[in-house]
């Protein structure tokens, strides 16, 4: 394996009942690549971002983070749940815990640092995404941009190897999207791996350097966004991409 | 007890009868519970002032003690009022049956009370507002418009309800009620204490066919009565 | 005022009655209480056998009068506890019975509790790589429990109220010494309405209190609706 392939993902199947929902899914990331996934609603590319960190284990396929097999029985997943940073579409922060709470308990609770030096770095996080004045607010306090940019900063406190973005906008007014997305892009452009499941074809256009869409649990086509955008070679692609235009805007 | 197969028909033929008391005890009581609650709820909701505040002083009383006390109260106690007042002869005597669906049902009035003030107080105000507007009397908005709706949104409270006054019904024993758990003991007595597990098993499990059929019902009654996108989370 | 005077006469024996009585209560609730988490928790995260033996139980106890559970406790057990030199005292049954019931019924309370609990925290905190059991611990139990404090402090004056039922099986509380008093003096209104007033008196007081709880331990942003 590659030593810069971050992710690499193999015919991967999930099935709910009778449903195949992920039909045969292949694919790599290499280290500081920002790849975005788009396609229909209910296609399954939340449960793809699922299947990759096992909060939802394929039903065949294998997954690698490097040179770690994900999918393989042995492998201890909270050790490797560390190493990748999940971003949900409602948040999902705990609500009983202050922003900065959020942010530290992953680090004494998991990585078993310090409370201090917990503390220390779960503040510098949240300075990162602009939160740092609003950290002792609970959940039911922030705005959903700044719920979402703490899910962000409790993610990245972890120093995953790769972030997983699912629809990290898509439960945000309008408004909202921008101070989110703003983070997202600093992150790429600093470097960051990220997978992105998003109708915001503007973030993918902007730092984006591949492009993926999906649809009935295929992937129909992949490459570069602005070639895909431009002139993707499926036919279902170019529809699919009229659509979103037309309520998202390029 | 010369011959079992007699005596088995004999308490089974018993027992019959008390789950029929028992149905019947509870379905009177939820029924009066009903027909108080539903004032008591639109008087403290709408009601003036010194209305609300004895309603809450009923609601507080009623709530707060156990309905074997008030069934006592309603009982023994009504009986032998005169005395308070230096007047032994003077009585109210209620017979069981009255004694005991007016202590359960007095009892469950409050709680009704309570389960239809909270979903009145779930109905938008709007609702009312529209109503009038279109030249409804104040307590024709009120009945028409706002009640109907909340007694559609009040049936999984009163599912519960009725499934609580159905576990409340055994005290009446107390009173001679001849419902399931008086029969169960009838029989045991009578078996001079060889039979127990025998008889309150089948008792316990009726107890749970009359609870399952009660929710059953109310859930059947709820389906029927759909508002489509009007819907409480149900348990 | 003769009444007054007839209170405290009684005041006594009504007393011991009321020790037993919260007695009765507390410790049902409490050991309820303990039981109940656990089991609870695995009715709603596991899958398998034991998650159907609590729905059983839960189901059983709920569907069934607390008075014919006292009863088959107290005149049934002794039936093949005997046997094995266990005597089945008022106390043994009223507190087995209390218990039992009690840790049904919260059982099924903090399920609502947990259940209002997003799935996807419990995603999130996966994601963070914590395991099943620091989950529950971090982020389940603290959220679960302080959302079924309402349903539980129901709970707890609810138990006041049924512990009168203890009358039916000779436990010494409130309403057995109630009875007896009554009788003895021949004053059944005065009696029972003095025990009505002690116990909403009670009521009202847990009530006061539990609301406090409840604020004190609110989460911020889920405050429950309050009926006016």
């Amino acid at each position: 394996m590659d030593k810069d392939t971050v992710l690499t993902v193999k015919d991967v199947v999930k099935e709910f009942g009778t449903n195949r929902v992920l039909d045969g899914i292949s694919f790599e990331v290499k280290r500081g690549e920002v790849v975005v996934i788009i396609g229909p609603s209910g296609t399954g590319k939340s449960t793809l971002l699922r299947c990759i960190n096992q909060l939802t284990p394929p039903n065949e396929g294998r997954v690698w983070l490097g040179d770690r097999e994900i999918t393989d029985k042995n492998t201890n997943i909270n050790q490797i749940r560390q190493d990748i940073g999940f971003v949900f579409q409602h948040f999902a922060l705990f609500n009983h815990l202050t922003a900065l709470d959020n942010v530290e308990v992953g680090l004494y609770k998991v990585k078993k640092m310090s409370r201090e030096d917990a503390r220390k770095k779960a503040i510098a996080e949240l300075e990162r995404v602009g939160l740092k004045d609003h950290m002792e607010k609970f959940p039911a306090e922030l705005s959903g941009g700044q719920q979402q940019r703490v899910g962000i900063a409790r993610a990245l406190a972890m120093d995953p190897q790769i972030m997983l973005f699912d629809e990290p906008t898509s439960a945000l007014d309008p408004e909202l999207t921008g101070e989110v997305l703003n983070v997202m892009k600093d992150l790429a452009k600093a470097g960051m791996t990220m997978v992105v499941v998003s109708h915001e074809i503007g973030f993918a256009r902007s730092v984006g350097h591949r492009m993926i869409f999906m649809e009935d649990g295929h992937i129909v086509e992949e490459g570069d966004p602005e070639m895909i955008l431009r002139s993707a070679k499926k036919e279902r692609t170019r529809e699919f991409l009229h659509k979103i235009t037309e309520l998202y805007g390029g | 007890m010369e011959n079992l197969g007699e005596f088995i028909l004999y308490s089974v033929l018993a027992i019959g009868k008390g789950a029929l008391v028992t149905i019947v005890v509870t379905v009177v009581s939820l029924l009066l519970g009903f027909l108080l609650g539903v004032p008591l709820a639109i008087g403290r909701t709408y009601g003036s002032r010194p209305v609300s505040f004895l309603i809450q002083l009923y609601e507080g009383f009623f709530r707060g003690t156990p309905h074997i006390v008030t069934l006592f109260i309603f009982y023994f106690g009504l009986r032998h009022v005169g005395e308070l007042f230096g007047n032994p002869a003077f009585q109210i005597a209620i017979p069981p049956f009255p004694a005991a669906v007016l202590a359960l049902g007095i009892t469950s009035s409050a709680y009704q009370s309570l389960i239809f003030r909270s979903t009145i107080q779930s109905i938008s105000r709007d609702q009312y507002n529209a109503a009038r507007s279109l030249g409804m009397t104040k307590w024709q908005a009120i009945i028409n418009i706002v009640f109907i709706q909340a007694l559609r949104l009040s049936i999984p409270g009163l599912t519960n309800e009725a499934t609580i006054v159905l576990k409340d019904s055994p005290i009446t024993y107390l009173v001679a009620i001849p419902e399931m758990l008086t029969q169960a003991r009838g029989i045991i007595d009578s078996a001079m204490g060889k039979v127990f597990f025998e008889v309150l098993i089948p008792v316990s499990l009726l107890y749970y066919l009359l609870f399952w059929l009660s929710n059953k019902l109310f859930f059947m009654l709820d389906d029927k009565l759909k508002i489509p996108g009007f819907e409480l989370e149900r348990r | 005022m003769e009444l007054l005077d007839y209170f405290i006469t009684i005041a006594p024996v009504l007393g011991k009655g009321l020790v037993f009585t919260l007695l009765f209560t507390f410790v049902g609730m409490i050991v309820g209480f303990f039981m109940a988490v656990p089991l609870c928790l695995i009715n709603l995260y596991t899958h398998g056998f034991w998650k159907k033996v609590v729905t059983g139980y839960v189901e059983l106890i709920r569907g069934t009068p607390l008075l014919v559970q006292l009863y088959i406790i107290y005149y049934g057990f002794p039936k093949f506890l005997l046997p094995l030199g266990i005597t089945v005292t008022p106390y043994f049954a009223a507190f087995l019975g209390f218990i039992l019931n009690s840790a049904a019924y919260q059982i099924e309370y903090m399920k609502g509790g947990f259940k209002a609990i997003s799935y996807e925290q419990i995603e999130a905190s996966q994601s963070l790589g914590m395991s099943r059991w620091e989950t529950v611990i971090t982020i389940l139990l603290p959220q679960g429990l302080r959302f079924s404090i309402p349903a539980l402090s129901n709970e707890l004056i609810y138990l006041l109220k049924y512990t009168s039922l203890g009358f039916v099986i000779q436990a010494p509380e409130l309403m057995t010494q109630a009875k007896e008093l009554a009788s003895t003096h021949a004053r059944y209104m005065e009696t029972y309405l003095i025990v009505a007033f002690i116990y909403v008196f009670f009521t009202f007081l847990l009530s006061k209190i539990s609301d406090m709880v409840d604020e004190k331990l609110r989460i911020p942003g889920f405050a429950p609706e309050k009926i006016r």
